[in-house]
């Protein structure tokens, strides 16, 4: 097996949390994320789904070493940058790059756009064949733009466009990694559809390695090939992302997937649909053991008491669940609710 | 039975740029019972449609055309006419129920308005119905929630009590513009349960305004396709997905990573028009993969394209079988996938 190119392990990032406006003393502080470990291989792309608050996006953030980390350890193409100063960074940044979610924030709106695709390069006094505005109009038509776009501002263009030129401006210094965060959140439907084309295309094209953040279950099923699923700081399910979606195993998973709604009515009709209670708990007062047991049809007094042992199914995936799924999908949905006992079970056997 | 009557409305604002008009003759039904699904893009023209019905727009937009809200015209009526209906026989429910609710208030205090202002009951009674209310759209011990502050409900619970504010007098036409888009999905889930639930109880009509073809699927019985201010394509749900006719439909349907058969999904070219620079003619020729020299110059009405009368209209010159079967090798790819 090749060697993954970004191995993450326990990795644990802390927010304080402070009351009073000016002097604000820290009261306490927020475990974003908790615990974290994943790693991407050369070439795939690995999705994180999760809904708001499970600490994806910050997840991301100290990925890209924009924030410091409490523990943990991020190695990239074999070398540990967990520690590494903003000027050892540097030599690393070239390499892994961000596509942010909204593209009317990103971009410098007093830049032409020639110049937030060039900046990269002259940060790294790249000195390309045929010069810097070449190979920004080479990027500018690889995106599908044009290269007249070279002297605009961002403002005149559409959030599509603008997404476009995010990309092209990650793709400046050819890097390995790329993190998406919710490319393609902020877009019309039609648009999204075109920039996730792209982003395969340019996969194929230079082997690039994505890590793609989203909230829309089918936007990350369409470009993933592994997933972890994300609740409350943790990672409760990972896999192969066909395996993940044709069988979840943690109830979480298996909740949000049946959440999704299906673009066919009458599959739509004939569903009943699995609907969790409550939401997501504030991260101030996170559930001890499984994160997920007050919101959980399966959960017992052990889930309360103690953290789930990672189970492993298909070869490469995993759920932290003392109850996983059986089966799916579901005939009835209170069957998500009927556990079969683990110990009943070897006991029978 | 029919409880709005719209028809030919048209919006149009003023702006530096000239005139952009946002809903050009825009005309639909809404009936008892029943969900329409308007479904469009940004700047299709969706949510002006919905204010507009609402007037809620500012003076100097002009707003033509007539809207029958049982048989009293919308576009016509003065203030003293729209306080009384607004909230009574007219509601609405907005998709970020953050900055819908007034936080200086109780959440008990803006239901029981609602209520008070549209009926002469004692104050006993108006508690008691805001408190059925709330009970009635899920929030767990309503009577104790009923003193709380909106941020101290979660967003899913926020958009619960604007969901309870909007149905408090039983209104016949329920307009939601996107009440799931900032939501979570498995608090979206709980607010697609709910509305189906209240729908079969209140009897409203609804008008759900969406960009989500899923969230279409799942709740309405009636889609209107928008683009560039025009419906395109109008019909049953079921047809909608099943055989759908026109170009701009087809794309939206291709669009979804949910139906996509291969690993490449057939995104529509270009981006949705601006509305002070709208393309002559059909309003999507220039997005069209199978626009004609016609298309450019003749704007397509609103017709069945069999000439019969199956409830399925749509807005497009090409030829009826060619829709036809266009529409429907469509459909039938992505059930497998599934």
């Amino acid at each position: 097996m090749t060697e993954p190119l970004l191995v993450v392990e326990d990795l644990v990032k802390d927010f304080p949390v402070r009351r009073g406006a000016v002097f604000g003393r820290q009261v306490g502080t927020v475990r974003a994320v908790d615990g974290v470990s994943f790693d991407v291989r050369p070439g795939e792309t690995l999705g994180i789904v999760g809904e708001s608050g499970c600490g994806k996006s910050t997840l991301a953030r100290c990925v890209m070493r924009l924030l410091d980390v409490e523990s943990g350890r991020i190695e990239f193409a074999g070398r540990d940058i967990t520690h590494l100063s903003r000027r050892e960074m540097r030599d690393v940044r070239s390499d892994l790059m961000m596509v942010f979610q909204d593209p009317y924030e990103s971009l410098n709106p007093h830049m032409r756009v020639g110049d937030i695709i060039a900046e990269p390069l002259e940060i790294y006094k790249r000195r390309p064949e045929g010069g810097i505005r070449h190979r920004v109009k080479e990027l500018l038509d690889r995106v599908g733009l044009r290269p007249e776009h070279y002297d605009r501002f961002p403002h005149e263009f559409s959030g599509g466009q603008r997404q476009r030129i995010g990309i092209a401006r990650a793709l400046a210094l050819e890097p390995k990694l790329i993190v998406c965060d919710e490319p393609v959140t902020a877009l019309d439907v039609s648009v999204q559809a075109q920039i996730l084309n792209l982003l395969s295309d340019l996969q194929g094209e230079f082997g690039l390695t994505y890590i793609f953040i989203a909230h829309d279950l089918d936007v990350v099923r369409h470009v993933s090939d592994r997933l972890c699923v994300m609740y409350l700081g943790q990672i409760s399910e990972r896999g192969r992302c066909e395996d993940v979606y044709r069988h979840p195993r943690h109830p979480y998973s298996a909740s949000l997937m049946a959440a999704v709604p299906i673009a066919d009515p009458k599959l739509a009709r004939a569903r009943k649909p699995i609907v969790l209670e409550g939401e997501i708990p504030s991260p101030l007062d996170r559930p001890g053991a499984c994160r997920f047991h007050p919101r959980c049809p399966r959960a017992t007094e052990i889930c309360a008491a103690e953290d789930p042992p990672a189970r492993q199914f298909e070869p490469d995936h995993e759920a932290h669940c003392y109850f996983p799924v059986e089966r799916w999908p579901l005939d009835d949905p209170s069957e998500l609710a009927s556990r079969t006992d683990p110990d009943a079970a070897v006991q029978s056997s | 039975m029919t409880v709005l009557d719209v028809r030919e409305l048209r919006t149009t604002f003023q702006t530096r740029e000239g005139a952009a008009c946002a809903v050009d003759g825009v005309s639909f039904t809404l009936e008892r019972g029943r969900v329409l699904g308007l479904v469009g893009e940004s700047g299709s023209g969706k949510s002006v449609t919905s204010l507009s019905l609402m007037r809620l727009l500012p003076r100097g937009v002009s707003v033509e055309g007539q809207a029958l809200l049982n048989g009293f015209d919308l576009v016509t009526a003065d203030d003293a006419d729209l306080r009384r209906l607004r909230g009574d026989e007219i509601a609405m429910i907005f998709q970020d129920p953050t900055t819908s609710l007034n936080p200086v208030y109780t959440v008990g205090w803006q239901v029981e308005e609602m209520i008070r202002l549209h009926n002469e009951i004692p104050r006993a009674q108006v508690h008691q119905r805001a408190r059925d209310m709330l009970g009635a759209v899920g929030i767990a011990q309503p009577a104790a929630r009923l003193d709380d502050y909106p941020h101290q409900f979660s967003g899913g619970m926020r958009q619960r009590v604007m969901i309870a504010m909007a149905l408090a007098n039983n209104p016949s036409v329920l307009i939601a513009d996107e009440p799931t888009t900032a939501l979570d999905v498995t608090t979206q889930a709980q607010i697609l349960v709910l509305l189906r639930r209240l729908r079969a109880e209140f009897d409203s009509a609804i008008m759900l305004i969406t960009h989500d073809l899923g969230v279409v699927a799942e709740i309405c019985d009636d889609v209107a396709v928008m683009y560039g201010g025009r419906i395109v394509e109008r019909a049953p749900v079921d047809e909608i997905f099943e055989s759908p006719r026109h170009p701009y439909t087809w794309g939206l349907l291709d669009s979804m990573p949910s139906r996509a058969t291969s690993g490449r999904l057939r995104s529509i070219p270009g981006t949705p028009p601006s509305l002070t620079e709208l393309p002559g003619g059909c309003r999507f020729h220039p997005r069209c993969p199978v626009a004609m020299e016609k298309c450019r110059t003749d704007a397509p009405a609103l017709r069945s394209a069999g000439g019969g009368d199956d409830g399925h209209l749509d807005a497009c010159h090409l030829a009826a079988e060619q829709k036809r079967a266009r529409g429907q090798g469509l459909a039938s790819a992505p059930a497998a996938s599934r």
